[in-house]
């Protein structure tokens, strides 16, 4: 799976929200509440439907001056580990934000 | 066959000022009621939610099974579904009326604390799993997870102070201020009274055991976090979600929001008047 062409979205069954720069996350299915950090929220704020994984890379890469190898790692590893926790879900498609 | 001759008992239950109209015919039901909330009870003729009990002798709903105590709730479209073992009803937001069958020996408690936690978050309020002292005036909102000691706050505090409440309380934002409303629903303090009291918020503790005093700033994304985590029943429902994090994001910004670390004794309060005198008047909350 490819997923640097994916566009990841909320799960259906999570709200978040960005105070302060950091995000609120809450898993309505396990009743879970989760905060992010600054740049894992930047990542979740960006993750809309509307971009793929590439795109959000990109702007993390320009936006925190790191490299855009290194921003692919990370993001994508961020990106599955919130996948993993069903707080995003990875689309083929675009949406229209 | 209907008796036409049965007498409609009426009964208003007003908890932080969300009124619940309850009619029955059982006598017996209402009695139960009046007891139970008999600080609560006004004469209010326009409640904003209205409930009809139905007696359904020999009620089942749901199978019981060891373990936790199985509460079933869906918020849907200004609806709320309720199920439990023994009683099972539903309300309609939009025109105020409900229903709750219920088996005779079952009682009306826990419906009625999902339908206040829905009328709070509709209200910039929220039922709040945390113990509530009032002392010379002014709330004290001590919250947290089972185990982190709201009982034991509430225990320590009542030997000197009013207890409002050791499991639940409802904050409410009033005109960008914080206001402490006792509620009548009860925790493990069997002795404690659930007083129809209500006082302006001094300050809010996420409480954790330790062994010493201790108050520790939260962020306020923290605190909007933690607060979130301790509604009970609205957590869970998504489509209410983002407006339990609108109220509590207010209530961060109205009242602080701190952390207390606290070992089993009264030394709370004078590691808590330090630090109000230390803070300047004009201090802000949590950064709002």
């Amino acid at each position: 799976m490819n997923i640097s062409t994916m566009y990841p979205k909320p799960h259906p069954q999570t709200a978040g929200r960005v105070i302060d720069g950091e995000a609120v996350l809450i898993l309505a299915d396990s009743s879970e509440v989760n905060v992010l950090n600054q740049v894992g929220s930047r990542i979740f704020e960006l993750s809309d439907g509307s971009r793929t994984v590439e795109e959000i890379s990109e702007t993390i890469a320009k936006e925190y001056d790191i490299s855009r190898e290194q921003a692919d790692i990370d993001v994508r590893e961020f990106l599955l580990q919130l996948v993993d926790q069903s707080v995003l879900v990875l689309e083929e498609t675009r949406e229209d934000v | 066959m209907t008796d036409d001759k049965e007498t409609h008992i009426h009964l208003a239950i007003d908890i932080a000022g969300f009124v619940v109209s309850i009619e029955t015919v059982d006598e017996i039901i209402a009695q139960r009621i009046e007891n139970r909330y008999h600080d609560f009870l006004c004469t209010e003729d326009s409640p904003q939610i209205s409930i009809k009990i139905n007696i359904v002798p020999d009620a089942l709903y749901i199978d019981p099974k060891p373990g936790q105590w199985i509460i079933e709730t869906d918020f849907k479209d200004e609806r709320l579904e309720y199920q439990s073992y023994l009683e099972r009803g539903e309300v309609d937001f939009a025109t105020g009326l409900g229903y709750l069958d219920m088996a005779p020996e079952a009682n009306i408690e826990n419906f009625l604390r999902a339908i206040i936690a829905w009328l709070c978050v509709k209200h910039d309020a929220v039922l709040l799993h945390a113990a509530g002292v009032i002392r010379d005036g002014y709330g004290y909102v001590f919250f947290g997870p089972s185990g982190a000691g709201k009982t034991t706050t509430s225990r320590i505090a009542a030997k000197s102070y009013d207890v409002v409440s050791d499991d639940l309380v409802v904050i409410r934002i009033e005109n960008g201020s914080g206001t402490l409303y006792g509620v009548p629903f009860r925790g493990e303090l069997s002795d404690a009274p659930r007083a129809n009291q209500n006082a302006p918020i001094k300050a809010i503790f996420r409480i954790r055991q330790d062994t010493e005093h201790l108050i520790k700033p939260m962020p306020r994304v923290i605190a909007v976090a933690d607060l979130v985590a301790s509604s009970p029943f609205v957590v869970r429902e998504l489509s209410l979600s983002d407006m339990l994090v609108t109220v509590c994001d207010n209530i961060a910004k109205a009242v602080p929001v701190m952390s207390l670390h606290f070992k089993r004794d009264d030394g709370y309060w004078k590691v808590i008047d330090e630090h109000f005198d230390d803070v300047p008047k004009t201090a802000s909350t949590n950064g709002g």
